[in-house]
């Protein structure tokens, strides 16, 4: 079953082409910066001096649209630590001779930005540094970036990971619900399910030649990331094989849905296209979800691709480790299992 | 005694508010070609999905090679072989790879396989083609390699879904010889066709309609029924007046007279007619020819249907 499917991949030469040079193509071309207005930037404020005169600066900090503050913390490594762990993309520091600081000559606010989110980053900089202008024009504030991960703030390793999961949500869906929805469209499936094999070993065939795909796919674009774009791989890779292999299962799976609904490959595609494009944009691909409508913001938590970017990233740019991304873990395995059984239960061996 | 292949007991499937298949009941004999005739949009199709265990019927039941195929229907498919209407086999795959899949599927062992390709290929005559893609390959050659595929686990029944449609008369001709052939080793077969030259060529026929089984006998028989009997021309130096004796013999069921040929129909051809050529030689008659004239199937179908 899976020698055939393998077969059918290889001789389709448009979609072979495709699998081995889309994800190149598509990697080499990413490379452009992307600046919008940000909104809603979760901060950390680290205020170490705590005199009122800080509290002043922190309450025009409150004010602002950019930043949305969430946490307090006392020391440096606590906001790096939440940063580190996806909670918050930017801590600022008030020192503790703040107030004297001004007081005497010129005082310094520290920015620490998230530098796996260069949109964020680049975001926040500007806005903290016009707010310290407008808190006092007398006593000039300087801020600082202290970039924790990401010290080029480089764009590419902010979009790479990304684009990989879109490229696993997308490429294999697409390819095994046009494999199955192409059997039904060339009658394939009759000659197919006359015969004793079971519909889990058809669709478990063509699941194993896709995923191969899919593997195959993420490490040439990773290999471009990093030997053409100078990406730095810090985590795990078995951690990253191990996302891989559970989001494309998922991936697959839903394809595997798509497909049963669809008659033709047109229909199958057609189907999947406005999927892709709500997840393309608000899977935080792009645009940071704390920044986006809250509206939206729940749409974004279903989505698995979400979880999929947000863990790649992490352990891709920031070398986090399993304890980090267990909650990525938990959410992309779970939804997995469920699309699978789903799968399994729809590709019934009958003809309606 | 023979036993039966299929067998199906009220067999009745609905799509919506159409009823596709009406308490059919069948039974096939072993080593018998069956043929089942009827309109487009008869139910033929819908009956054979059914016994190949690829739809499920809303009620009734169907037994085939001695399993029901509701609950066991990976023993009936292991058993027998499957020609679609449609072409349902793989573009890119060369002849040779399309039957080592379903070679592969069926279970077959490797080397059996490859000999039994090889046999299969020989019989529809492909072996020359065995490189080539199959989306290569003219339609009747399409159709050839469509039922060596059916035929690469040694079923011992062959459903074959109107397996000559669109084909050329001298194609469907060669079929039949493939057909007899397999028939000969033992094969079952289960034919659908709309074609009568086709049906007249099975041992037994299902007539059905609206998804109903309107008549089931040999052709022969099933001519009988339609015309009450069988039919003979005769040609004398006097028609007139032979029809106007015959018509009141016992032993004719009708006569007409058209272009100087009187029309007769009887019980049996092979005893009336020295009876009837001696009976108008005794009123000084001369026969000067006789034919016994079937009706086509067509006649027989357009009657019983």
């Amino acid at each position: 079953m899976t020698k055939k499917e393998l077969t059918h991949l290889i001789r389709n030469r448009r979609v072979f082409a495709l699998t081995l040079f889309m994800p190149l193509l598509l990697m080499t071309i990413v490379g452009l910066a992307f600046t919008g207005e940000v909104k809603h930037i979760t901060t950390v404020i680290v205020n170490k001096d705590g005199r009122p005169f800080s509290q002043v600066f922190v309450d025009a900090l409150k004010v602002s649209e950019t930043l949305r503050i969430r946490y307090y913390a006392d020391e440096e490594s606590q906001a790096e630590t939440l940063i580190r762990d996806g909670l918050a993309k930017v801590a600022i520091v008030i020192p503790a001779t703040f107030e004297d600081d001004i007081k005497s000559s010129n005082g310094i606010v520290y920015v620490m930005v998230d530098g796996s989110d260069p949109v964020s980053a680049g975001a926040v900089a500007p806005v903290v540094q016009g707010i310290a202008l407008g808190f006092t024009e007398k006593l000039r504030v300087q801020v600082e970036r202290l970039v924790l991960y990401n010290p080029s703030l480089r764009y590419i390793d902010f979009i790479a990971p990304a684009i990989v999961g879109i490229f696993l949500q997308i490429f294999p869906m697409i390819l095994i619900s046009m494999a199955i929805a192409g059997e039904r469209e060339r009658g394939t499936i009759e000659q197919l399910i006359a015969t004793p094999v079971s519909g889990f070993e058809i669709l478990l065939g063509k699941l194993f030649v896709y995923m191969g795909f899919g593997f195959l796919s993420a490490t040439s674009m990773l290999v471009v990331a990093v030997y053409a774009f100078n990406l730095v791989v810090r985590g795990s890779v078995l951690l990253i094989v191990l996302f891989l292999a559970v989001f494309l299962t998922a991936s697959l799976s839903l394809g595997t849905l798509v497909s049963a609904g669809s008659r033709t490959q047109m229909q199958a595609v057609q189907t999947i296209m406005p999927v892709i494009y709500i997840m393309i944009f608000l899977s935080g691909t792009f645009y940071p979800i704390e920044a986006m409508s809250p509206l939206v913001q729940p749409i974004s938590y279903v989505l698995p691709l979400t979880y999929m970017i947000h863990a790649l990233r992490a352990v891709i740019v920031k070398g986090a480790g399993l304890e980090v991304v267990t909650n990525d873990l938990i959410f992309l395995s779970t939804y997995t299992i469920v699309m699978f059984v789903l799968a399994v239960a729809v590709f019934r061996k009958k003809l309606e | 005694m023979t036993r039966d292949v299929v067998q199906t007991s009220g067999l009745t499937k609905r799509f919506g508010s159409l009823v596709a298949l009406d308490h059919m009941d069948l039974s096939v004999k072993a080593g018998e070609i069956f043929g089942f005739l009827g309109p487009n949009g008869a139910g033929k199709t819908t009956t054979v999905r059914i016994l190949c265990g690829l739809m499920v019927p809303t009620s009734g039941s169907a037994t085939v090679v001695g399993h029901d195929v509701a609950k066991e229907p990976d023993e009936v498919k292991q058993r027998i072989g499957y020609m679609p209407q449609s072409y349902g086999l793989y573009d890119d795959l060369t002849v040779e790879e399309n039957l080592e899949f379903f070679g592969s599927i069926y279970r077959v062992p490797p080397d059996e396989r490859r000999r039994h390709a090889d046999e299969v290929l020989q019989l529809v005559r492909l072996e020359e083609f065995r490189r080539h893609f199959a989306g290569q390959l003219s339609g009747g050659m399409k159709r050839r390699l469509s039922l060596a595929v059916s035929l690469v686990h040694n079923p011992e029944l062959l459903i074959l879904d109107e397996p000559t449609a669109g084909i050329d008369p001298p194609l469907r001709r060669v079929f039949w010889e493939y057909f007899r052939h397999l028939n000969k080793l033992g094969v079952t077969f289960f034919i659908n066709t709309h074609y009568m030259d086709e049906a007249e060529l099975c041992d037994r026929l299902a007539l059905i309609n609206y998804g109903r089984l309107v008549a089931v006998a040999s052709p022969t028989e099933l001519k009988r029924k339609a015309i009450g009997g069988e039919r003979i021309e005769l040609v004398t130096t006097e028609a007139q007046t032979t029809l106007s004796i015959l018509k009141d013999t016992e032993s004719v069921r009708e006569a007409n007279l058209s272009d100087g040929i009187v029309s007769l129909i009887v019980d049996e051809s092979a005893s009336a007619i020295p009876k009837l050529t001696s009976f108008l030689k005794e009123r000084g008659i001369e026969v000067l020819q006789v034919r016994q004239s079937q009706p086509s199937l067509e006649d027989v179908f357009i009657k019983l249907v």
